[in-house]
């Protein structure tokens, strides 16, 4: 059951749109990534309560991670 | 083949991303911050419940809040919590998850409502020790609405009645309005466009006793330290 004053409509829209976004752990922090045509990840969002975490260059939304990067 | 190129490619973006940082900073490392003793929850776009929303929105997860909750209850070194919300609400179940989680952590909590706190994140916003509100953000109290299929019975309300009954119990227990004013607020005529219902901005919130004080982040960190000091003050008192 939704508490919104959002209009069912402005959550679901019109679109059938699919889930492209997952989680994964990349140097032991969860992110929410994005999997690209060519292999690489997109980082879409970091997910971590530490403020420190923030600011840390790798982490930075949009950075493609490398697979070789990951198997690192 | 390939693989010896993009290693030699990313060793190449390493030695340069090296150069720039002497060049700029005059050395090769910067010193790192210490671990923050103070971590902080984001409560974003939507609060998603059992259902997944469609990607287009921006969407907090319990499944990703609720997990980290407990390893801030567990890891020793965070010693508080700040808590900023910009929500306009989302599931019922969810949202009270979240703020009994944050309710019962034994560390102390402050939130910060920046924007909006609207429907389920009053009770988020409330749940923690002391809340604060900044003057341009607002809080949008109105009644629960059903989407979906809906049986038209009696019970169908009662079922309602009962969910809205629970977002009222714990937002009154956990601030200090009262119930009679909050049931005031969520009925009132007039102030919505197109619903039923009251939007309460910053000032309002303090002066009703919904949020503690109007501010930002300086006076929540402010606070924070003050409660981290009469804890560890309590904690070397038993010992």
């Amino acid at each position: 059951m939704l508490y919104t004053p959002l209009s069912y409509n402005d959550i679901h829209g019109l679109g059938n749109e699919y889930e492209q976004f997952e989680v994964m752990e990349y140097q032991n922090r969860q992110c929410s990534v994005q999997r690209l045509e060519n292999g690489d990840i997109k980082l879409i969002q970091l997910l971590s309560t530490d403020p420190q975490d923030f600011l840390l260059n790798d982490f930075a939304p949009g950075t493609i991670i490398s697979n070789q990067r990951l198997l690192r | 083949m390939n693989q010896q190129k993009e290693e030699t490619k990313e060793n190449e973006s390493h030695s340069s991303s090296l150069v720039e940082k002497i060049q700029q900073l005059g050395q090769s490392t910067i010193p790192s911050a210490p671990d923050s003793n103070i971590h902080v929850l984001t409560i974003i776009g939507q609060v998603e419940g059992h259902v997944q929303l469609p990607p287009h929105n921006k969407t907090t997860k319990y499944e990703h809040l609720i997990p980290q909750i407990v390893a801030i209850e567990q890891n020793p070194k965070i010693e508080g919590l700040v808590v900023i919300l910009n929500t306009v609400g989302g599931d019922v179940e969810a949202g009270l998850a979240l703020s009994e989680m944050i309710a019962s952590l034994s560390k102390p909590t402050v939130s910060v409502v920046l924007g909006g706190g609207h429907s389920i994140g009053v009770p988020i916003a409330v749940s923690t020790d002391y809340s604060f509100i900044t003057p341009s953000a607002t809080m949008t109290i109105h009644p629960i609405r059903l989407t979906g299929l809906v049986i038209g019975v009696p019970q169908t309300f009662e079922y309602i009645d009962k969910m809205q009954e629970r977002v009222i119990q714990f937002v009154t227990e956990h601030s200090k309005i009262t119930e009679d004013k909050f049931k005031k607020l969520m009925f009132e005529k007039g102030n919505l466009t197109r619903d039923i219902g009251t939007n309460v901005i910053g000032k309002d919130a303090v002066e009703y006793g919904l949020i503690n004080e109007e501010g930002g982040i300086s006076g929540a960190m402010v606070k924070l330290n003050e409660f981290i000091d009469t804890q560890k003050h309590s904690q070397e008192l038993i010992q």
